[in-house]
């Protein structure tokens, strides 16, 4: 048996390395950025995942929806960040706002499990601070920003599509996965993911969870 | 009259497209400008500009003299932040901030300065639309008028907002805000102010440039 050829992970984005990217965490080293508009160019061939980050151009995604529709039916793995306005793909649904009044209405629940998530307390994606060092829930509660990870939900899911998170206490679904031929497509419904990498926190695995599942070793 | 033109240049993400959508703005029939298919004469016959904060710098930038020249002929231009501005618009110099989105929970200095004057402008932006958080600091041109000012060490060293009537024919808005993504995202309500109260001052700008 031939080794697998499609195994690297890439980050598709708006301009990679531009100031508007300063201070945001680096990617885990395997996570190659590209410039979403060479997405055309790209040998899928040799991409096994592809993490869409939350700035895409939606509109041009659109019209490459061929091929990433082809990406993810042969097999490939699709983690789409943000927000939804017009979907781009076979089965993805439009996110819509949550009315919340504070932390407590955006607090994230686990529906089920999935290697992207696994080993991750949801309560460390709650509150966000620039605060240097690290934090306690209790006093994040105090200085912390909740929200980040998203005011919003996916209603109706796709056929076949599965909650994995929930927010608020109706735990609407902010995060999603579904089947598209033999690939699957996630959704996180806020800001991007690898922007949760935390040392100080069980987050601190989250940046390798989601490349060993684009890599499609987990 | 009939209403001005106002074009709204988006680079099509999810805030930009959820912005579009928004029901409190369909009123001003902005007219989407797709940013990657942009061609000058998208803009040759608009009153007015918003340039939607967070595009893609290079694809911006290319055009930058296209959507500037609105304001030469006398139109009125807004420009949201994270655009590299600094890159296209004649005469503004830029600083890079991190940006201290905890500030409101922890009390510490947001560094911003409202510079609120009777000039008519001011009835049209809060203190809740223009203080939540920015992302650098802008040295406008000669003679633009500073409406949120920051100070560092006791001194002012730029601006987060300002607009500007000598530079051009017509009137710059420039910010380092980015109300389209934040609204978008359904973040804070200061960003959804500071977004509605822009494009409520740009019709109004159109409206007496152009009458």
């Amino acid at each position: 048996m031939s080794a697998p050829t499609r195994t690297r992970a890439v980050s598709l984005l708006l301009d990679p390395g531009s100031p508007n990217s300063i201070g945001m965490p680096s990617p885990p080293a395997g996570l190659v950025e590209h410039d979403l508009y060479d997405l055309p160019e790209l040998d899928l061939g040799s991409i096994s995942g592809i993490n869409l980050a939350s700035s895409c151009d939606q509109v041009f995604l659109g019209r490459h929806r061929d091929l990433l529709e082809d990406f993810v039916r042969s097999g490939g793995r699709l983690l789409v960040n943000g927000h939804v306005a017009e979907p781009f793909l076979t089965g993805l649904v439009p996110w819509r706002r949550l009315s919340y009044k504070g932390p407590r209405d955006l607090e994230i629940t686990s529906l089920s499990p999935h290697p992207i998530w696994e080993g991750i307390d949801l309560r460390d994606v709650l509150y966000r601070t620039g605060v240097p060092g690290p934090h306690s829930f209790e006093e994040l509660e105090r200085i912390g920003v909740a929200g980040f990870y998203g005011r919003g939900y996916h209603l109706p899911l796709p056929e076949g599509g599965r909650a994995i998170n929930g927010v608020g206490p109706l735990q609407a679904p902010i995060d999603y996965t579904y089947p598209l031929g033999s690939g699957e497509v996630v959704v996180h419904g806020g800001v991007d993911l690898i922007t949760f990498v935390d040392p100080h926190r069980t987050t601190a695995r989250l940046g390798e969870n989601i490349l060993g599942w684009l890599e499609g070793t987990a | 009259m009939s209403t001005p033109e106002i074009a709204f240049i988006h680079g099509g993400s999810g805030s930009h497209l959820t912005t579009l959508n928004e029901p409190a703005l369909q009123p001003y029939r902005l007219r989407p400008i797709y940013l990657y298919d942009l061609t000058p004469d998208d803009l040759s016959d608009v009153d007015a500009v918003i340039v939607a904060d967070r595009e893609h710098p290079k694809l911006l930038a290319q055009h930058g003299k296209t959507i500037y020249g609105v304001a030469e002929r006398g139109g009125v231009l807004a420009v949201f932040g994270q655009n590299a501005a600094e890159q296209w618009l004649p005469g503004v110099g830029w600083e890079p901030r991190p940006t201290n989105f905890w500030w409101w929970r922890t009390g510490e200095d947001n560094h911003m300065r409202l510079q609120r004057t009777d000039e008519p402008i001011w009835d049209y932006f809060s203190e809740r639309a223009m203080i939540w958080h920015h992302h650098g600091v802008l040295t406008p041109p000669e003679g633009a008028t500073t409406l949120v000012g920051v100070e560092e060490d006791g001194t002012m060293v730029g601006a987060t907002t300002y607009y500007d009537t000598v530079s051009t024919a017509g009137e710059l808005f420039v910010t380092t805000m980015d109300p389209c993504y934040h609204h978008g995202a359904a973040f804070m309500p200061g960003a959804s102010q500071l977004l509605y109260s822009t494009v409520r001052w740009v019709e109004h700008r159109a409206r007496a440039l152009s009458g």
